[in-house]
């Protein structure tokens, strides 16, 4: 038994280092996208997530590509992170929510009778995933969006490994709890969820 | 080591986040579990479905303008606000508008107007310099 599972590759302007404008290039292509879904997890607008990923991306143009290549996704998110919490400082707006706000905010998850039925599995987790606290969305989408290690993500987040470990750990039980409960309308069905969980691909 | 379905080693060892050693020592302790076999797998499942469902999500990209601007290497000219369209409109404008140039433009204009202001307030003390000199002279 192993819970070793292979981590899909990264992209290759991790490894390789090409002509300055096919880098710059390529970095976009592969990174445009998760950084933008994490620029929108941390500030909860997609203006300003566009902003700091043009931003993100703009520095690293200033950049000498043979630095910053080996560490290019950690890199990118750390200085992604700097500026969402630079912006959301100055606009102060802070969206951390503890695990206890988070289960007294009205949550837009439909109730369980609305949804078992309508939504599918992927689309639930998302849902629940949007309504975790910050810190703990945080790192679900760097683990398993990016597959960065506890370590890159505790250098990005300047948190600890353990305490990434320990988040995440928090994040993936509370998910299971959510998911179970809205599998539940008042009579305990974990089984169906765990149904499902075991059909997924 | 005391494990628990509850601890979080559990998450980090279905992850392959341990140490070699430490990775060995769970696994060895997971073997004669069947508890924890159970919440391994309860893991797998939902720690993949977590990485199906956000493979599902669109993906997202940046304007073709703010494409445009970063692979020009320039300073972002859109902001979100107000003016975001104005700057974006801008940004499309002629060679010379885009960056700083059109500061650049502005600041010779107004030293150019300056130097013109002062060039037109020289006749009058000229002339009354040189209607000085005449008085002298005569």
């Amino acid at each position: 038994m192993s819970g070793m599972e292979p981590q899909p590759s990264r992209c290759d302007t991790e490894r390789a280092i090409s002509k300055p404008d096919e880098w710059i290039r390529e970095a976009l292509a592969c990174h445009e996208g998760p950084l933008l879904r994490y620029a929108f997890s941390l500030t909860q607008n997609a203006e300003t997530a566009q902003d700091i990923v043009q931003d993100t991306f703009l520095k690293l143009c200033e950049q000498d590509q043979r630095t910053v290549a080996p560490y290019l996704t950690r890199w990118l998110y750390t200085v992604c992170r700097h500026r969402a919490v630079d912006i959301l400082r100055k606009s102060n707006r802070t969206v951390e929510l503890t695990e206890e706000e988070m289960n007294q905010k009205p949550a837009n998850i439909p109730t369980p009778s609305e949804t078992t039925e309508q939504i599918d599995l992927y689309a639930r987790v998302l849902l629940l995933l949007e309504n975790l606290p910050r810190n703990q969305r945080e790192v679900v989408r760097l683990k398993f969006q990016s597959q960065l290690s506890y370590q890159e993500i505790a250098d990005i987040t300047q948190l600890t490994p353990t305490n990434v470990g320990f988040l995440l750990h928090t994040a993936l039980k509370s998910l299971r709890q959510r998911l179970e409960s809205l599998d539940r309308p008042g009579k305990s069905s974990a089984p169906k969820m765990e149904k499902q969980l075991a059909k997924a691909p | 080591m005391n494990l628990t379905p509850e601890s979080p080693e559990l998450t980090a060892w279905v992850l392959g986040e341990l140490p070699e050693t430490k990775h060995r020592e769970v696994e060895a302790i997971i073997s004669s579990r069947p508890d924890l076999q159970a919440e391994v797998e309860q893991l797998r499942a939902l720690t993949n479905t977590i990485g199906l469902a956000l493979e599902t999500e669109p993906v997202w990209k940046l304007s073709e303008e703010r494409r445009r601007c970063i692979l020009r290497n320039q300073r972002p000219l859109i902001k979100a606000g107000p003016w975001s369209r104005i700057r974006s409109r801008l940004e499309v404008g002629p060679g010379w508008f885009h960056g700083t140039g059109w500061i650049i433009g502005l600041s010779t204009a107004a030293a150019v107007a300056l130097v013109c202001l002062h060039v037109s307030n020289e006749p009058p003390r000229a002339l009354q310099e040189t209607s000085m000199a005449l008085a002298r002279l005569s």
